[in-house]
């Protein structure tokens, strides 16, 4: 396990944690270490049950990469922790509140599976873009340095500082999502969520995505990762969670991690009879 | 200019380029959202309430503006319905609105003619009273779109991480509905029912074309559409032809030009 202090419940409803009854009472205390906390979550779409009784704990700083097969309802299940769906059974928590009353969104920068296919003849600068991360409220009109400084500093992380005035149309898909990910960060987030963010992006784009996604995360940011890349999610994240069938499985990132990941992929292939 | 010592062209190029700026500035965000019939159906509404106003014998504006305010409501609630096919939504109010319009006027057989100005627009149709809501409305409608400037780039961006961004998604698209609903009451007047589509649409789409920054999508789809109807109701005034169309038309000739550059330079190139 790669410094995860992280607790699991596994996909039956019962809590897996690392140190029993002490550190059920470490949670209830502190709630500020939860990020996100899923208890009991079901979800169906058009009366096909697709998540079923899904309990998750996400602590703060920890590194969780979401694999399974196409349609095993991974993004769903990334649109629950954000309150973009509603569970039908359960409950979703983050920063320790229900969602529906959560209200701190400068806590949590996002990366849609879409924005690998975002309008590219949007007319929009890569300013203009990264700018639209800072949400300073309604009315605030007047704080346009503050942003402006937001927006440079995000740019500068990421690298692209000298995209700033061109348009979204004119670049690669790396750098694309690049911009993305400094749209995301431009309010300092606590926790990135990100749903198959490198789709459709060379190995090189990739690698310095994964490099930047890495560098938040040692500095103290919460990943939580749709992916179906097994060799970043073994590379990077503390707990892997594989999805199948409507359920998550949570493992810590340790040796034996990879062998569990090929026997469950693999066994799922040949229960395909591929 | 001899035109503009009568009256009326006065009032007309006054509420001519308040309606350009009004319309072309929502076409951007209208066009980025692909919602471009959104003008053609709230026009339809609003024509129905046109024909209900002058049934009942109220102010024809006033009918407009509530006809199309529910219209854009529904289209708001049809359109959760219909998540990825907004149109469905758009579509709908456009016949449900046309319908009413033609059961309305059938009813009321005698104001076929005044009807007509709705359709296609008339330039002796703006009264000083017309200027003045014109006016009013129009400088709210600005005000409010620089307030709600972030919000609506961030939801017609990406709707999904502007809500995530704390903007509260519904309601800006409620706004925007209804701003969208009162700009096409107040166009009705300049271009017709028939034909407002185009001005919401046609300078925006030169601008996208165009444009190197979002900001300047505005600038570029307002210069289109206020040198449209100024060139449009002078060379109407000229020729004796129908304003709103020559309008439009010139917008249309514009949008044709600047494809037709762009693809010659990118031959060339």
């Amino acid at each position: 396990m790669k410094g995860s202090n992280a607790s699991c419940i596994d996909s039956c409803g019962k809590l897996k944690a690392k140190a029993g009854d002490e550190m059920e009472r470490k949670l209830e205390i502190d709630k500020s270490a939860d990020v996100i906390r899923l208890e009991g979550v079901s979800f169906s779409y058009n009366g096909t049950p697709v998540l079923r009784n899904i309990n998750l704990l996400v602590e703060k700083g920890e590194f969780l990469a979401i694999l399974g097969p196409n349609g095993s309802a991974k993004s769903t299940l990334l649109k629950i922790m954000l309150g973009l769906l509603v569970p039908k059974a359960g409950e979703a928590k983050i920063f320790g509140r229900k969602i529906k009353n959560f209200k701190e969104w400068n806590k949590i920068g996002y990366i849609s599976q879409h924005a690998s296919n975002t309008n590219i003849s949007f007319p929009a600068t890569v300013m203009e873009i990264v700018s639209s991360g800072y949400y300073p409220g309604f009315g605030k009109i007047f704080n346009k340095s503050k942003i402006k400084e937001a927006a440079e500093n995000a740019l500068k992380e990421v690298g692209i500082s000298h995209l700033a005035t061109k348009l979204l149309g004119h670049l690669s898909g790396g750098q694309r999502q690049k911009v993305f990910l400094a749209r995301a960060l431009v309010k300092k987030p606590e926790a990135l969520f990100l749903d198959e963010p490198t789709t459709g992006i060379d190995a090189a784009s990739q690698r310095e995505f994964y490099e930047l996604l890495d560098k938040f995360h040692k500095e103290g940011g919460t990943v939580v990762m749709v992916t179906h890349e097994v060799d970043a999610a073994l590379r990077l994240a503390d707990k892997v969670g594989y999805m199948e069938d409507g359920e998550i499985s949570v493992y810590e990132n340790n040796d034996s991690l990879s062998k569990i990941l090929a026997y469950r992929l693999l066994g799922k292939s040949a229960r395909r009879g591929i | 200019m001899d035109m503009l010592s009568f009256d009326f062209m006065q009032r007309a190029f006054a509420a001519g380029i308040i309606i350009a700026l009004l319309a072309s500035i929502m076409g951007v965000f209208i066009v980025l959202r692909r919602m471009s019939m959104i003008g053609d159906s709230l026009s339809h509404a609003a024509l129905a309430g046109v024909a209900g106003a002058m049934l009942i014998g109220i102010n024809t504006s006033y009918g407009a503006l509530a006809f199309s305010c529910i219209a854009a409501f529904l289209i708001e609630a049809i359109r959760s319905s219909f998540n990825k096919y907004a149109e469905v939504a758009l579509a709908v109010v456009l016949s449900g609105g046309m319908g009413l319009a033609a059961v309305l006027i059938s009813l009321g057989k005698s104001f076929n003619a005044d009807l007509m100005s709705y359709l296609f627009g008339s330039l002796v149709a703006v009264s000083s009273q017309d200027l003045i809501i014109i006016s009013i409305l129009g400088s709210f409608l600005m005000f409010s779109m620089v307030l709600l400037y972030k919000e609506l780039f961030a939801v017609t961006f990406d709707e999904e991480t502007a809500k995530l961004a704390g903007i509260p998604v519904k309601a800006v698209n409620i706004c925007f509905t209804l701003m969208t609903a009162v700009v096409v009451t107040l166009s009705i007047r300049i271009v017709g029912a028939l034909l407002i589509s185009a001005l919401i649409v046609i300078p925006a789409a030169v601008s996208v074309q165009l444009a190197r920054s979002f900001k300047s999508t505005f600038f570029i789809s307002a210069v289109v559409a206020v040198f449209s109807v100024i060139s449009g109701l002078y060379i109407s005034f000229l020729f004796d032809l129908a304003p709103g169309g020559t309008i439009v038309l010139i917008a249309a000739a514009i949008l044709m030009v600047v494809l037709l550059v762009k693809k010659l330079k990118g031959a060339l190139n």
